[in-house]
């Protein structure tokens, strides 16, 4: 995790190693002195701020069906847009918004899109909803400058494509949309020094980060047990195994910057553990994606995305267990060769010396 | 803040910065996030990699035995039942002495003899049905522990023991005082929760403040002062929606409430820095509040509506702003 040194130490010691010319420091100097010291807004105030907007919606929604302003699915429609505008010009042009009215934005807003849906819904059909609703929250991404509201957009647009591939019977779908959401989530955590540098892309990054993550883990939910979504035979297996692929490739990204050859016994010891996982639990992708997911949390010291990988980490592994149609005898066994397999590898590793 | 920006502390966002006006290279900046150690050096990813591997294969075990008990139960005497167990525990214990209560391997093998004195006593339960009460299993249960969980200098074991004397509190009262009554209405039971959980929270910011060096971490305290004050809102909000402001205890409540929230408002911002518990504390003041805007308000009426909406906005926002406030005094005050 983050060590306390001074941006002087830090300075001095790229200079050293010529990654810096001497000359940069007052450059540097100059840059901070007009860069106040900064504190980000920590997660939990946004979830704070989030979960308020959204319990504000309930008692909007109710009051504007009390006025009898959407009693019907086109009024809901029209009301929706009418918020939904409204809040995107609202956020984009009044710059200097006080606290009150951006949360009141915030809350209009997501009324806006569950009028919007929901009267469409009504109106039309689920196809209909769900095509307008991923154009929509792609809109809403692009422009509706809040980090909530992105993040928000990231999951109901997964959730919309999910929707589609149900209704056109294409259920198999889904790993598509599971393994490009996994791409997506590496890209964000692994390339975040470079998400830095872009202005645009620094302001979009973290929800879609978190939006991501937290899509893949939903949607591997139901992977925990084939009946919860009836008449949706999916073989979860072919997730697991493009999940096992993102792993490796990861792996074989991060390896190298930390002197680990690809030709040497830690790296062999290392991909033949990834292997053994991925046969392991291949009936488990989401333990596959919480490994990804806690291997990207660790790499950037981020706590956020470490605990949350734990969480769904011990979600899935139990679950999974828990379900396995075998008699007690096999799983027991199986549980245990599994544990003493880890458990040799690790000691292997333990013999191996640093470096090597 | 220092008076030359460069003896600022090395932090992310200002490498960023430096790196997005090309005072650093993409390089220079990956170079300097490693010298932070935001990206993790070799050794780090070895001790991780470890500790996964030790984790999850350990556990995997463990789990592997419970299901072979399970598969050969029926079959086994009452001997052998018994036997397995308490070699399991005997064994695991030596493990733990073996490797040293200091480091996290004996600390995971304490832990888990302390899981197994619970399993034997549920099989003790179970093969001669005593009959008795499931708060004697749990409060026994944390009796024979609570010398492990002494010498163990490590959290989760206390927590293991704060569960156990919960639910053996709880089940205490479903069981033998308010027999039959759903506990979840039960505002002493809520009460009594309280005085146990708030003296190991006290015990735990004592020990916290004396630098108790297994007792650093924030998330225990963390945890204890949650479940504080869930068991005040709880019957706070029910005497709300059921406005039933009688009996005492009831009233007692609720003014313990109002006082543990406002204290802990101020404990958390001015002798120990919490965001996440001050934060934790505003959101019950928005759920009760709201609650209680909600049934003083005629709800047949429209505009109560839109007032719940402005309320909750509201609190939201001099929450949100109130809490920026405090961050940035408490980073200028470290300074």
């Amino acid at each position: 995790m983050v060590q306390s040194t001074t941006l002087r130490t830090i300075i001095n010691e790229l200079v050293r190693q010529n990654l810096l010319p001497p000359e940069a420091t007052e450059q540097i100097t100059k840059t901070l002195m007009i860069f106040p010291e900064k504190i980000s807004t920590p997660w939990f105030i946004n979830t704070l701020i989030g979960i308020s907007a959204w319990l504000a919606v309930i008692p909007l929604l109710v009051f504007l069906f009390l006025i009898q302003l959407i009693n019907t699915a086109v009024s809901a429609i029209g009301v929706g847009i009418i918020f939904i505008v409204g809040t995107v010009f609202f956020k984009h042009f009044y710059k200097e918004d006080t606290f009150f009215l951006a949360q009141f934005a915030l809350a209009l807003n997501l009324t806006g899109q569950l009028l919007f849906v929901g009267g469409l819904w009504v109106q039309t059909d689920t196809i209909m909803a769900a095509l307008a609703t991923a154009v929509l929250e792609l809109f809403l991404f692009n422009f509706y400058q809040s980090s909530i509201i992105r993040f928000t957009s990231i999951l109901i647009f997964i959730a919309s494509l999910i929707v589609l591939f149900y209704e056109w019977h294409f259920y198999q779908g889904v790993h598509l949309v599971i393994l490009a959401t996994a791409a997506g989530s590496i890209w964000c955590w692994l390339k975040e020094s470079q998400h830095q540098l872009n202005e645009i892309i620094v302001e979009l990054y973290l929800p879609l980060g978190y939006g991501l993550v937290t899509a893949l883990f939903l949607m591997l939910l139901p992977s925990i047990q084939a009946e919860i979504i009836p008449k949706m035979p999916i073989t979860w297996s072919f997730s697991t195994l493009g999940l096992i692929m993102w792993l490796l490739g990861l792996e074989f990204m991060l390896l190298p910057n930390h002197n680990f050859f690809l030709i040497s016994a830690n790296n062999i010891i290392l991909l033949s553990g990834t292997l053994l996982i991925g046969l392991l639990f291949y009936q488990a992708p989401g333990i596959i994606a919480t490994v990804i997911v806690m291997v990207l949390g660790f790499q950037r010291s981020n706590r956020v995305l470490m605990g949350g990988a734990i969480f769904f980490f011990t979600v899935f592994l139990v679950a999974y267990y828990y379900h396995l149609e075998l008699t007690l005898l096999i799983k027991s066994i199986t549980l245990v060769s599994s544990g003493l397999a880890l458990l040799g590898l690790r000691w292997i590793l333990k013999q191996l010396p640093q470096g090597e | 803040m220092p008076t030359d920006p460069l003896d600022r502390p090395a932090l992310p966002i200002y490498l960023y910065r430096l790196a997005r006006v090309k005072h650093l290279t993409p390089s220079a900046l990956d170079q300097a996030l490693y010298l932070i150690g935001l990206i993790p050096n070799q050794t780090a990813w070895r001790r991780f990699i470890d500790s996964l591997l030790l984790l999850l294969g350990t556990t995997l075990i463990l789990s592997g035995i419970i299901f072979f008990f399970a598969y050969n139960w029926a079959e086994m005497s009452r001997l052998t039942k018994f036997g397995l167990i308490q070699l399991g525990i005997l064994i695991i214990a030596a493990f733990a002495s073996r490797y040293g209560l200091e480091r996290l391997v004996g600390q995971l093998a304490l832990f888990t003899t302390a899981i197994l004195v619970g399993v034997l006593l549920a099989v003790l339960g179970q093969i001669y049905q005593t009959g008795a009460d499931a708060f004697e299993l749990f409060l026994t249960w944390a009796i024979l522990i609570t010398p492990w969980v002494l010498i163990g200098q490590f959290a989760p074991l206390w927590l293991l023991l704060l569960s156990l004397f919960n639910l053996s509190l709880i089940f205490y009262w479903n069981q033998v005082i308010d027999y039959g009554e759903y506990f979840f209405y039960s505002t002493p039971l809520y009460l009594l929760l309280f005085v146990l959980n708030g003296t190991a929270l006290s015990i735990w910011e004592y020990a916290h403040q004396q630098s108790v060096v297994w007792l650093q971490g924030d998330w225990l305290g963390r945890i204890l002062f949650t479940i504080i004050l869930t068991t005040l809102i709880v019957p706070t909000l029910y005497a709300i929606v059921e406005q039933e402001w009688e009996p005492l205890l009831r009233s007692v409540t609720i003014i313990l409430y109002v006082i543990v929230t406002l204290f802990s408002l101020w404990y958390y911002r001015h002798q120990r820095h919490d965001l996440l518990l001050l934060a934790v504390c505003l959101l019950g003041i928005l759920m009760t509040v709201t609650t209680l805007m909600g049934r003083l308000l005629p709800l047949e009426m429209e505009i109560t509506w839109l007032i719940l909406a402005a309320v909750i906005i509201g609190q939201a926002t001099l929450a949100t702003k109130w809490l920026i406030i405090v961050a940035k005094n408490a980073q200028k005050e470290s300074k």
